[in-house]
């Protein structure tokens, strides 16, 4: 038992090696111009926080709201690794259509292709966003990492999260351009898109009240961060709490996920 | 060849790595065999591309595996790996249903597909590496592969600036690469010139001959399946028509099979075979005697060109036409 799962484990890391092996330095370069670019704008509003801060009280007292420079931050470091992801899951749909025959013609189980492709699309962006944030921080002060409110930070990632699960799902129609839509989709428009809808809702069938809780339920679930920031301030009017939403997106994810491996271990053949 | 690198190469199976259990329920035909298909059937949309393929590959043996395009070769080679799925039927490699075992088969299965795509980013030393590491292989593996398969030269360079030939060669040190117990090789000659095309025949024989590896071979190229095949499988519009070793077919069909004798003594070597009762008829030139056999003699006559080999100067026999090729016809083009 232990055996396999270091045998799955050694196979599912090799495989992903190669599959990055390509286009790695990019990531890096991309990885290392975010951290640079959130060093430039959370630092010194953190700092410039702990100014304001020592004239009332001494400095590293207890932590304060986000600034609004990190949601900026958050928006950058989200719209970046968001289109690594995609390039990641059209990188696989190119693969699903032409050199899949010649990985799974070797000793690699469908489980172990699969899940190094989805720790390739999720999870590696997501742990590259994370360290964007936190990495410079740290480096320049690790005090200063305790000022930053992990909240939205979570709810970005978890949102995120979720999202990507998606481009595993989309890299299976083996169409580089199917991915590339559902991308651009998923991170720039079906957000704002299904608030335009709930606003249609509201205005033309409710006489503008609010929409059924259900439905802000539901997109408060899929999209928890993209809710904080915009109904930040107003959160009584939402339906749930963003970090109980949360737990909804978490769970979703969790079934995206294995839904994507399981029908790849069932399903998926190389024609 | 005791010097074969294949040979010192080895690596012996004991039952403590995982010994090789052979297929056994007791009938003749399925004793001892690598591969055995019950009523396979596939299909894709309207497609019905195999229709109850029921064979069987014995081990050690070479085996052809023909029929014109769309028989439902690829399919057949596919579903052994574990590439697709049978929509019906029962398939076992080693024992093992590809579908479910599929990786383990593959770790002891070397493959040449028909028409592979490499990833064209990556060198060709990159991607014998990664199927070796895979594998569990080392270095050593790596090397022999490269050099067994003509690629030294090429080793550092990009999949993407190699010739077809040369991609047909990397196909085929992936193929061998480790100690493959069973070799599935889609067309391995196609792309090649006349050359490459005899080194991989040769080292297919030699895999087959030394190290007792079981071949299954899907080819066109039928002059080229008979040197190096035993057995054939006929199969067309997914179905197997006949199988079996090819002096079994050549008997059952009543096929006919041409030698042509190299020897220094044309005329006393045919006037010694004209007199022999499987011989149908003998032709004589300046170098050689073209010789045809009564069904199924051609083992027959072979032992003989042994024995007789010193005393008439016997320098190479060739297949004229072949076997294989009037068993294709007798087979197939019925069917057709």
């Amino acid at each position: 038992m232990l055996g396999d799962l270091r045998k799955f484990a050694f196979r599912a890391k090799l495989h992903m090696e190669f599959i990055l092996a390509r286009h790695i330095s990019l990531y890096a370069v991309v990885a290392f111009l975010a951290a640079l670019l959130n060093a430039y704008i959370v630092i010194p509003s953190i700092l410039d926080q702990i100014v304001t801060a020592s004239m009332s009280g001494p400095p590293f007292g207890p932590v304060r709201p986000p600034t609004p420079f990190m949601g900026i931050s958050l928006t950058l470091a989200h719209l970046i690794f968001s289109l690594v992801s995609v390039s990641i899951a059209a990188s696989m749909a190119g693969e699903l259509a032409s050199t899949s025959l010649f990985h799974l013609s070797q000793p690699l189980r469908r489980s172990e292709y699969s899940v190094s492709w989805l720790l390739a699309i999720v999870w590696l962006p997501s742990l590259l966003m994370a360290l964007s944030l936190f990495v410079p921080i740290s480096a320049f002060d690790p005090r200063l990492v305790l000022r930053v409110s992990f909240q939205p930070i979570y709810l970005r990632l978890v949102e995120d999260i979720l999202t990507f699960s998606m481009f595993c799902w989309a890299a299976l129609t083996r169409r580089r351009g199917v991915v590339a839509f559902i991308g651009i989709f998923f991170i720039l428009l079906l957000p704002y898109l299904s608030l335009v809808i709930l606003g249609l809702i509201s205005y033309v069938f409710l006489g503008g009240r609010n929409p059924p809780s259900l439905l802000l339920t539901v997109y408060e679930i899929i999209f928890p961060s993209t809710t904080s920031t915009l109904f930040l301030g107003s959160v009584g009017q939402l339906s749930l709490d963003p970090m109980r939403a949360s737990v909804g997106t978490l769970i979703i994810s969790v079934f995206a996920q294995l839904s994507y491996v399981l029908y790849f271990i069932r399903k998926f053949e190389v024609k | 060849m005791q010097n074969s690198p294949l040979m010192s190469l080895r690596r012996k199976r004991t039952s403590e790595d995982g010994e090789i259990i052979f297929y056994r329920k007791g009938h003749s035909i399925e004793k001892l065999a690598v591969i055995v298909s019950r009523n396979l059937r596939k299909r894709f949309g309207r497609i019905q591309a195999l229709r109850g393929v029921t064979f069987s590959v014995s081990k050690g043996s070479a085996t052809a595996l023909l029929g014109p395009n769309g028989a439902g070769k690829t399919t057949t080679l596919k579903i052994l790996l574990g590439l697709l799925k049978p929509d019906s039927g029962e398939v076992e490699v080693f024992g093992m249903d590809p579908w479910r075992k599929g990786d383990k088969i593959r770790g002891i299965v070397g493959v040449l597909h028909e028409k592979p795509v490499y990833p064209q980013w990556a060198s060709v030393r990159q991607l014998i590496r990664y199927a070796a590491r895979l594998r569990g292989l080392g270095e050593m593996d790596e090397e022999r592969a490269i050099k067994l398969s003509g690629l030294e030269r090429y080793a550092g360079a990009r999949i993407s600036s190699l010739s077809r030939g040369y991609l047909q060669r990397l196909g085929i040190a992936l193929a061998i690469l480790g100690d493959p117990e069973l070799l599935l090789l889609d067309e391995p000659t196609a792309n090649l010139d006349p050359a490459a095309r005899m080194e991989i025949l040769n080292l297919i024989s030699v895999l087959k001959e030394e190290l007792d590896v079981t071949v299954l071979i899907s080819s066109h190229i039928i002059p080229e399946l008979e040197m190096v095949c035993d057995s054939a499988i006929f199969i067309n519009e997914g179905l197997v028509l006949d199988q079996g070793s090819l002096d079994e077919l050549a008997r059952k069909h009543n096929s006919r099979a041409v030698v042509v004798i190299r020897t220094r003594n044309p005329r006393k070597l045919a006037s010694d075979l004209i007199g022999r009762d499987y011989v149908k008829s003998v032709e004589v030139s300046s170098e050689s005697v073209k010789v045809e056999v009564m069904p199924g003699e051609l083992p027959t006559l072979e032992s003989e060109i042994s024995r007789l080999g010193g005393k008439y100067g016997i320098e190479r026999v060739e297949s004229a036409a072949g076997r294989l090729q009037d068993l294709y016809w007798k087979v197939i083009g019925v069917a057709r």
